[in-house]
């Protein structure tokens, strides 16, 4: 068998596997104490003798850009009349009553949201064509303003492309990088078009200045870097894929149990329900459609972080809020508030977790089990800490066990992923309407099917 | 002392997660968990629930229709569905419970003078059992009336099916959760829910409010708002007629209790433990507690977020930390019915007040949880009609030291002859600043024919030529403090 080389790149931790003359060799790096070069560079450094000459990687980098509002300055140029339109249509932030509804925040302000004076008809026919007069308006105005990427979203350019493709043309003889939104599909209303131009634009230098970084490390051990798109086509350096590249893992996960019929994959990360082969052309963001195609998939109500808090009834639950890795779980950070992997650590569970090991924190159990029995004091529960942990481990494995039951619409399921070994067997106990099936050895596996590269690319 | 956690509250949360306009009810009057859409949801799904059974018994897989709003139901696009189920099997023939679910028809707007022609009513009517599955001669009866709306049927079977999954979701969540879903732990539930609430509401001042208004429609309005402990009282006293707006007792009710959820901002557990927290009382023979055949349209729509509105203030007369200018008035529908057969509806929210902390939302409907606009593109390729613009309404929200809410503009061209039905609730009045802010700008509907504007009443029914124009401007709301 070939030698294998697959690096994932998630929110927190980097997932090394190698597969050298049939021999696995597997690790786990934790980013709060390596960067994604250094780990990158001493996974490779320290491989015995290879033939690997391209290694394949999958990231969420445009995630974290998204999440930490790193990406590009860029501008938003519409049909004439419908710049206010995408914010308009932001979904309210959360659906309880309040006094003053707020709508969730996108990547690109109003105020770099512009209108050119062009129309095209739902029948495809140009009402208007944009002049050269408003584009040099327009040059003068970015420039100013300092933006040099720009998304284009004109109505009906699914319909016909020619108003975009004639000012795409302009702001690209100007300097500018431009990402039209007819070339994402022909199929999606502008909603999803345009904020996938958007998303494709923001993300764009951000994704490309990491990719270099990890490339130029790769490159002085002569191994060449190819990423993995969303429909499993490997690439190097396509901007067109960087931001559908968020759902190269999912995808990569869809094909390498493509005969399963549905996928629960517990990381430490994530927990998502994947449906292999299934497909859909939207995805649904938080701050509305996205046309991007992607393997289908559910990211569970109850994720690794997620808070363990008094509600507003001050009745201890999970609340909705995860905690994310920064500060990250107390278990292996700096917070104070316990999240699920705390709970899973101090019941323990997550010590047969080889690759973690090295990241928990000295001293973490009694911080953890201080801050849960406080709740416990305030509680019905009072000094009974190891009722509280047992309840808590209870109701954890109730709500997700009853999501699934709502979401799992075949009558099988294969658990896989680094936490499958410790929440799985659970899960199976009580989901007996489903035939489960447990993978062995899926520890490393978003950095194993990583490394399978573009093989499933028909 | 905290409690750790409510079992019950939890499974049904997590049941029910994201299922707008559901209803699950125990055969003993307890409501257990109510996720609404619309703020009429939170009175007319337990009345439905209520008192369909009492007068129709509801058997075990026998699913029950209803769109009459004088039994529990809304406007007549909007119908019920209950279900009488059993969780635990050891009932036959008797419900246990009755599972509820309200699905929509496309909306039209309508002026009528009795409900009758608003649309067709449908009462209490058995339409489906396990054995025999959907009636079929009630529903091509239903179907073939003249005032059926548009693909009843395919509607209907969708939310037959969808009620049917919910119930087998039930029945094995609570198997995988081994939940006690004796009547015993439910009253239980309901006991603590009731408890948390009136603890909850102690953030409600324990003071009397009295507030008169006279809303720009001619109708006028006293509430008297008592804060006890552990109830809040709203009664509705010098209720004048009203030509335009009927409301029943249930719409009402989910009024108020949706304007204590927007001030409080919090999650609460929609049960009978924490509804009946919430009391009221009004004046029989007003448009607030309407009779058959008074038409609903318009008061389930307009005028119930217009209570909402009045609630909201006056408790913020008892709570000055609620206090927002005016805003959320003068919302616009619109409703094109094109001579090629084609029927589009629209409806455009206003801004919001401004309150002291914050600057008042743009363009929101804070009364309904269905927020996401149809796409122009998928607009455009339905309906003979080009969308000109759409945007916030500039200046729209009045000054202050915090600005009120832009409303929206809408510009709709169309390409073929139609009619035209037009409705805001707000005409001749701009929505209030509050403590020197200024008002907002009242709303607007304009023809624009061969290049001439003209300024169109606040409702009407007119017919438009292929090549008209029509712009909707909803109103801003008003801003909050000097600036």
């Amino acid at each position: 068998m070939q030698d294998k080389l697959g690096f994932h790149i998630g929110f927190n931790f980097v997932e090394a596997f190698a597969l050298i003359e049939n021999k696995p060799i597997e690790k786990r790096y934790f980013l709060s104490e390596f960067t994604e070069e250094a780990a990158i560079s001493d996974f490779v450094t320290n491989l015995p003798p290879h033939k690997i000459n391209t290694a394949y990687l999958t990231t969420k980098w445009p995630e974290r850009i998204l999440q930490k509002k790193i990406g590009t300055d860029i501008a938003l140029l519409v049909t004439e009349g419908f710049q206010n339109w995408p914010n308009i249509r932001q979904p309210a932030f959360d659906k309880r009553y309040r006094r003053q509804p707020e709508r969730t925040q996108s990547v690109i302000g109003g105020d770099f949201i512009f209108g050119l004076s062009e129309r095209v008809n739902a029948q495809g026919k140009i009402l208007k064509e944009p002049t050269k007069d408003e584009i040099d308006f327009l040059d003068a105005k970015l420039k100013l303003m300092g933006v040099k990427t720009i998304a284009l979203g004109f109505l009906h350019s699914n319909q016909n492309p020619k108003n975009e493709l004639l000012v795409e043309k302009e702001f690209l003889d100007r300097g500018y990088k431009v990402l039209c939104s007819h070339k994402n599909s022909t199929k999606d209303n502008e909603v999803a078009r345009w904020w996938r131009s958007v998303l494709d634009a923001y993300v764009v230098d951000v994704f490309e200045e990491q990719r270099c970084k990890i490339a130029d490390c790769l490159k002085q051990k002569n191994i060449d870097l190819k990423l993995l798109s969303n429909r499993g086509r490997a690439f190097e350096k396509e901007e067109a894929f960087y931001f559908c590249s968020n759902y190269a893992k999912t995808n990569c996960l869809s094909e390498y149990y493509s005969k399963h019929s549905q996928l629960l994959y517990l990381g430490l990360e994530d927990f998502i329900l994947i449906k292999p082969q299934k497909y859909e052309k939207i995805y649904q963001s938080s701050f509305g459609p996205v046309g991007i195609h992607h393997v289908q998939q559910e990211r569970l109500s109850l994720q690794p972080t997620q808070v363990i808090s008094p509600d507003e009834w001050k009745l201890f639950h999970y609340i909705d809020e995860e905690l994310g890795f920064e500060p990250g779980p107390m278990v292996l950070g700096k917070s104070l508030t316990p999240c699920l992997l705390d709970l899973l650590f101090v019941n323990g569970q997550l010590n047969k977790f080889e690759s973690l090991k090295d990241y928990i924190r000295p001293n973490s159990k009694s911080r953890i089990l201080e801050a849960l029995y406080t709740f416990a004091r305030e509680s019905e529960f009072e000094n009974r800490l190891d009722d509280f942990i047992e309840l808590m481990m209870d109701v954890t494995y109730k709500k997700m066990a009853i999501q699934l039951a709502k979401l799992v619409d075949s009558k099988e399921l294969t658990i896989i992923g680094p936490l499958a070994s410790i929440i799985g067997p659970e899960l199976k106990n009580r989901l007996s309407k489903v035939k489960i099936k447990m993978e062995k050895s899926t520890e490393f596996i978003d950095a194993k099917v990583t490394a399978e590269g573009d093989c499933f690319n028909g | 002392m905290a409690k750790f956690h409510l079992e019950h509250q939890d499974f049904f949360a997590d049941v029910f997660a994201n299922i707008p306009g559901v209803i699950l009810y125990h055969k003993s009057g307890i409501c257990l968990h109510l996720e609404q859409e619309r703020v009429t949801d939170l009175g007319t799904l337990p009345k439905a629930c209520n008192d369909v059974p009492q007068y129709m018994p509801i058997e075990a897989g026998q699913m029950i229709l209803l769109n009459d709003p004088y039994c529990g139901g809304s406007i007549l696009s909007n119908f019920t569905l209950l279900y009488g189920i059993n969780i635990n099997q050891k009932e036959k023939n008797k419900a246990e419970f009755v599972l509820g679910l309200k699905f929509a028809v496309r909306p039209a707007l309508v002026f009528a003078d009795s409900l009758d022609n608003e649309g067709l009513k449908v009462p209490p009517t058995p339409i489906f059992s396990e054995k025999e599955g959907l009636n079929q001669m009630i529903v091509e009866a239903i179907g073939a009336h003249p005032q059926a709306p548009e693909s009843f049927k395919f509607h209907l079977e969708q939310a037959v099916d969808k009620l049917k999954n919910l119930k087998s979701h039930l029945i094995n969540c609570a198997e995988i959760w081994d939940i006690d879903l004796s009547q015993k732990a439910l009253q239980k539930y309901i006991h603590l829910s009731n408890e948390m609430m009136i603890e909850f509401l102690t953030r409600i001042k324990p003071q009397k409010a009295h507030y008169k208004e006279q809303w720009v429609t001619g109708e006028s309005i006293k509430i008297e708002m008592e804060k006890e402990e552990k109830k809040l009282f709203i009664h509705f006293s010098e209720v004048e007629g009203s030509s335009l707006y009927n409301l029943t007792e249930a719409a009402v009710f989910g009024a108020c209790f949706a304007a204590v959820m927007n001030v409080l901002e919090h999650k609460i557990p929609l049960n009978s433990g924490t509804l009946e927290c919430v009391q009221i009382k009004l004046p029989q023979k007003s448009f607030l507690n309407a009779n058959y055949p008074a038409p609903v349209y318009l008061g389930f729509t307009e005028a119930s977020g217009l209570i909402s509105n009045f609630v909201s203030r006056v408790l913020a007369k008892i709570n000055k930390e609620f206090q927002t200018a005016e805003g959320n008035l003068g919302c616009c529908t619109i409703d094109f019915q094109f001579e090629s057969g084609e029927h589009f509806y629209d409806r455009l929210p206003a801004g919001l007040g401004a309150n002291k902390e914050s600057d008042g939302s743009f363009a929101v409907d804070k009364w309904t949880h269905h927020d996401l606009q149809a796409s122009i593109e998928d607009i455009e390729m339905r309906f003979p009609m080009l969308i000109r613009s759409t945007s916030i309404r500039p200046g729209s929200g009045g000054n202050g030291k915090y600005q009120g809410g832009p409303g929206m503009i809408r510009s709709y061209i169309i390409n073929k002859n139609a009619s035209l039905k037009w409705f805001t609730g707000l005409s001749g009045h701009n929505p209030d600043g509050f403590l020197g802010g200024n008002s907002g700008l009242g709303p607007q509907f304009i023809l624009v024919r061969d290049n001439a504007k003209q300024r169109l009443e606040s409702r009407g029914e007119m017919e438009l030529q292929a090549g008209d124009r029509i712009d909707v401007l909803t109103a801003g709301g008003g801003g909050f403090g000097e600036e």
